[in-house]
């Protein structure tokens, strides 16, 4: 059977699928990429267990059939030479030959008998969440880099996706820090109030979402949670870890509030980055007299800055990360950023005016002497 | 070596005998023996100026120290008050200049501007003598070497230099032996050619010394004018602290292992804590009978700096890998080192203000009356074994 594709489609629908390719795994299967033809549409699947993406790309031919692609082929057509690719695949013993202008391929494809099928959910009965996904986007990038990315408390890997009356909230964290977006939206309800989803396959989802303004319907079944848009479908099990509550984190008043430019802060932070040391990336952080001092003394020497802030409240001073820091300030893309401190011990919130549902908690570094 | 510094030798004099005088004033202007029990395979650590009247040395073992000076006192090292006092000296020096080599608990070389050595010296001397009320010698020169002999001349509880012009008069009549780098052996391999002074290396070519001096010959030519070009290894930040233990006689009993792990750890937290460090690893190292050694880490979700925190994983790598008894050394290490602790809201709920008031409490008598202060119930368990 042969095929005659676009290369670069081609290229773009196996990049997509490439990101759910196992880095190793104990079950050769699934270290391949299914390609899946039906009627009008050539599918692409690849998936580790955890998460499952799907590409389809059209196609005329009217044929139909399954086979397991050798992950190479994305490297083939990320060098391929022309602007057609033509598939020639043998179904009685799934060699394929890859061919286009003065390249020719022939790879061992294989049965795709046992292929796991257990991400589709598209047959579910559930209603839908039906959401633009630029928006989707700017939501999960504002919480996802608080999750924890060590394997020692394995809730941490998520984010905590929760609906509770007519708010529904994303909650990351990895102890230390805490994200917190809520929107007051009665669309936006998941059947089962509480979805914990691994980081990893949001920082994936992330890659695969657009900037452009598209609807995609998200849908929930058992321990599955999937995210349909143009041409893609994005699935992924759910962490079964109970997420602690953490909304006792939060102090209820501030002790000191400071309003600052977003940038300058920024721009100061990373300075005092430079010269932080070891991992907890420690910078002295003042505030008095309406003034907010930057600090750090290190091995390799020191540094301090000042910036003008409006100030409420007791002045104070602590030690925090400066990282903790910048992950916030950097995805934020308000000019103004508001900070409450709680006294001494107590974290720092970053919040922002115009999004009252959006909060930032660092705890700070306790200094021993 | 630059040019434009003066460097000092500061020795505390029998240091761990010179503690024990200054906390227990019975023993003072009495020999003291500090190291292990006569019994076993103890060995003198340090001896007091008062026992080496009697022959008695460093590295001696116990019984035939005991056997040349019987009235000398033999009490067990504290080594945890120990680094307490050489905290406190260190403290003294960097009044001083922040270019310090700490060469062992006792001993450091510092580097300051040229021209104050002397003055610097002096001013170390009184300073420790007078806060401290504990012996030190101070060579005074321009390179480790003469630093080092100073020193030596100088002793004990004194100040001394050894300048450049004064090598002729001052070095070159002293024995080969105050040379580092030569012992008995090379010292009775010169003697065998006819070299017993310092001046008398003068006198040879480097090529001739390098038959009995080997490759060492062209330093200890160097050395033999005074010149010196060692830099001074300043202190790095610390990868990792360590207590460890290498019992009088091998141990069959686990509970007394424990104790002793309890007592390292408490060892380890204290130094963590008073240099404001948490750390994130903690290592068990065991020796058996046949010497083989083993150490075992785990890692901690968090950094931990309290006592009870770090025996917890000590105690249960023991528990895991503990082998067949018995063992002959314990030891703790914590390393992933961090200045500060990062507050996280799990340790924060869990957080036992009690133990962190107690451990503040411990932790202020430790500094104030040495670590014996206040210990353990667990602990007494094998100081009574060890009595009965």
């Amino acid at each position: 059977m042969q095929i005659l594709l676009n290369a670069e489609h081609f290229k773009s629908c196996l990049e997509i699928v490439e990101k759910a390719l196992p880095a190793r795994s104990t079950m050769p299967v699934i270290s391949n990429i299914l390609l899946d033809i039906n009627n009008d549409f050539l599918n692409f699947s690849a998936t580790n267990l955890e998460m499952f993406i799907k590409s389809r790309m059209d196609y005329e031919g009217g044929e139909s059939g399954k086979i397991l692609l050798p992950p190479k082929i994305v490297d083939i057509m990320r060098y391929f030479p022309t602007d057609k690719v033509t598939l020639d695949i043998n179904w009685d013993n799934y060699r394929i030959n890859v061919s286009g202008g003065s390249a020719n391929f022939h790879l061992y494809g294989s049965n795709p008998e046992d292929y796991p099928v257990t991400f589709d959910i598209t047959s579910s009965q559930k209603k839908p969440i039906n959401i633009d996904q630029k928006k989707l986007k700017s939501i999960i990038k504002s919480v996802v880099f608080a999750a924890s990315n060590e394997e020692t408390r394995p809730a941490f890997n998520g984010v905590l996706l929760s609906s509770h009356e007519n708010t529904f909230s994303l909650t990351a964290s990895d102890t230390y820090r805490l994200a917190i977006k809520e929107l007051k939206d009665d669309k936006w309800s998941l059947d089962d109030n509480h979805s914990l989803v691994p980081a990893r396959s949001m920082r994936e989802l992330l890659r695969i979402l657009g900037e452009h303004n598209a609807n995609i319907l998200i849908l929930r079944e058992k321990n599955i949670l999937a995210f349909q848009l143009e041409g893609v479908y994005f699935a992924t099990r759910l962490l079964e870890e109970k997420y602690p509550d953490v909304s006792g984190v939060i102090p209820n008043d501030y002790k000191t509030r400071i309003i600052l430019g977003r940038k300058d802060f920024e721009d100061t932070i990373n300075r005092a980055s430079l010269l932080a040391e070891g991992k907890n990336h420690a910078v002295n952080i003042i505030v008095n007299n309406n003034q907010l001092e930057v600090k750090v003394s290190g091995q390799e020497g020191s540094m301090e800055e000042m910036l003008p802030v409006v100030q409420d409240g007791e002045d104070i001073e602590l030690f925090a990360n400066t990282r903790f820091v910048s992950d916030v300030l950097k995805i934020i893309e308000e000019q103004k950023i508001i900070v409450d401190f709680h006294g001494d011990g107590g974290p720092l919130i970053f919040r922002i005016d115009e999004d009252p549902g959006y909060l930032y908690l660092v705890l700070p570094i306790k200094k021993l002497n | 070596m630059k040019k434009n510094r003066d460097i000092l030798l500061c020795d505390l004099d029998a240091f761990f005998a010179s503690v024990e005088q200054l906390d227990n004033p019975e023993l003072r202007n009495r020999p003291v023996l500090v190291g292990g029990s006569p019994e076993g395979r103890g060995v003198v650590s340090t001896c007091s100026y008062e026992a080496r009247k009697y022959g008695v040395r460093s590295a001696m073992p116990m019984k035939k120290a005991l056997a040349l000076c019987p009235e000398a006192v033999v009490v067990r090292g504290r080594m945890s008050r120990y680094k307490e006092v050489s905290l406190e000296v260190r403290k003294i020096f960097e009044r001083f200049t922040p270019d310090i080599e700490f060469v062992s608990i006792d001993e450091a070389y510092l580097a300051v501007n040229k021209g104050f050595g002397c003055d610097i010296g002096n001013a170390i001397h009184t300073a420790v003598r007078e806060e401290l009320d504990l012996p030190i010698s101070v060579g005074i020169s321009v390179n480790k070497l003469l630093a080092k002999i100073a020193c030596e001349q100088a002793k004990p509880n004194n100040t001394g230099t050894l300048w450049p012009e004064e090598i002729e008069g001052l070095l070159w009549p002293l024995s080969v032996r105050a040379l580092p780098g030569i012992g008995p052996v090379a010292e009775n391999n010169l003697k065998i050619i006819g070299i017993k002074t310092v001046k008398d290396l003068t006198l040879y070519s480097a090529e001739s010394l390098s038959r009995v001096l080997g490759n060492n010959a062209v330093t200890i030519r160097y050395y033999a004018h005074g010149i010196d070009d060692r830099e001074l290894e300043l202190e790095h930040e610390a990868k990792s602290i360590s207590e460890e233990t290498t019992f009088p006689e091998d141990i069959y009993d686990r509970e007394a292992i424990l104790a002793i792990l309890m007592e390292l750890s408490a060892g380890v937290g204290y130094r963590l804590r008073s240099s404001g460090i948490t750390a994130k690893t903690v290592t068990l190292k065991l020796r058996f009978k046949n010497f083989k050694t083993i150490t075992r880490s785990k890692t901690m979700p968090d950094t931990v700096c309290s006592d009870s925190e770090i025996y917890r994983s000590v105690k249960d790598l023991f528990i895991v890998h503990c082998g067949k008894p018995p063992w002959r050394l314990a030891g703790v290490q914590v390393s992933g080192l961090e200045q500060g602790s990062q507050v996280s809201f799990l340790q924060a709920a869990h957080e036992n203000n009690r133990e962190n008031q107690l451990t503040a409490a411990r932790d202020k008598l430790r500094k104030k009356y040495g670590s014996e202060v206040i210990i353990q119930g667990k602990r007494l368990t094998r100081r009574r074994k060890k009595e009965t």
